[in-house]
């Protein structure tokens, strides 16, 4: 007997996991106060620039980096992959910001979980089939968790607890 | 949908944060087991200045979670954990720290087992529950790979 799983579950999980890296934590791998929202509006333009090693990259560049990937995957998730092979290293080139920039790159990030959450609402039931589509959409989730502990341990390196 | 479908995106996550291998989240050719095994005990305990904790509190996180997790999907009570312990600083040698390490890499195939396991596979908690143990352990994954760079360089 082939055993089912409701569309809706996954959905559900997913959206919850993507919103406790955001903004609301829920309990299922953060505390209070380490999503993303919160460790990013106490650091200011010159901390997000500081490089985590020497020659390396910063909080700023983390950020800019997650905004890249969630475009890259929102046009597989709207089924209009990219035509050439994203050039990753771009995104973190960006080291430095200034307030204006780092204000910039906060919006933008938060702009990002709405177009998400209404990408994967908007998804057919049917395109959870495809393995591929599965595999990306909890690799959004996976791929935000792994970016949010690195950006809360630089934090925290800095010392802003 | 099939619920062997959906999970095989769980495990695969699962696999790359132990030994990269899933694309899933990870850039290609990360592995990190493989950054855990190269640490001394002395580099593994070692606390980033202003963190607060090391490589070896970050993994000993990981081996109580485990704990924390196991009635979700066997039953049973949960268990009165102390979380605080995990972060106190520790002091372990090379041979404390392997046997640590191989701790945690046994851990991959008891997650795994879990999520896979065919019962309760419409109930929605079960779904939330085997997305909690892939992400957790992402999010730690990160953090790891952030301190084992700077235990690394001590």
């Amino acid at each position: 007997m082939t055993v089912t799983v409701p569309v809706s579950a996954i959905k559900n999980a997913t959206k919850t996991a993507l919103a406790e890296a955001f903004d609301t934590v829920v309990g299922m791998y953060l505390d209070k106060g380490e999503t993303l929202r919160e460790t990013l509006d106490g650091v200011t333009a010159a901390q997000a620039s500081i490089p985590i090693h020497p020659g390396s990259n910063s909080i700023a560049s983390q950020v800019n980096h997650m905004i890249f990937y969630f475009d890259v995957m929102a046009q597989y998730m709207h089924n209009n992959p990219p035509q050439e092979r994203p050039d990753w290293g771009l995104a973190w080139k960006l080291i430095e910001v200034d307030e204006d920039q780092w204000t910039e790159l906060k919006r933008a990030l938060g702009e990002r979980q709405a177009e998400l959450f209404t990408l994967i609402d908007n998804a057919p039931d049917e395109v959870f089939a495809d393995p591929d589509f599965l595999t990306g959409t909890y690799g959004i989730v996976a791929h935000t968790a792994f970016h949010l502990g690195q950006i809360r341990h630089a934090r925290a390196a800095q010392g802003l607890g | 949908m099939s619920n062997e479908l959906w999970k095989t995106a769980i495990l695969k996550s699962i696999d790359e944060s132990y030994d990269g291998t899933g694309g899933v989240y990870l850039d290609s050719g990360t592995n990190p087991l493989t950054e855990l095994r190269v640490l001394t005990g002395a580099q593994a305990t070692s606390v980033l200045p202003g963190a607060g904790n090391s490589v070896a509190n970050q993994v000993k996180h990981l081996l109580t979670t485990v704990e924390m997790h196991r009635p979700q999907f066997e039953g049973g009570e949960y268990p009165d954990l102390d979380w605080g312990v995990d972060w106190d600083a520790v002091s372990l040698t090379d041979e404390e720290w392997a046997d640590a390490v191989n701790r945690f890499a046994a851990t991959r195939d008891l997650l795994k087992g879990w999520v896979a396991q065919p019962t309760v596979a419409e109930d929605a908690d079960y779904v939330a529950a085997a997305v909690m143990v892939a992400t957790h352990l992402a999010y730690h994954i990160g953090q790891i790979r952030h301190a084992a760079a700077y235990a690394a360089s001590v």
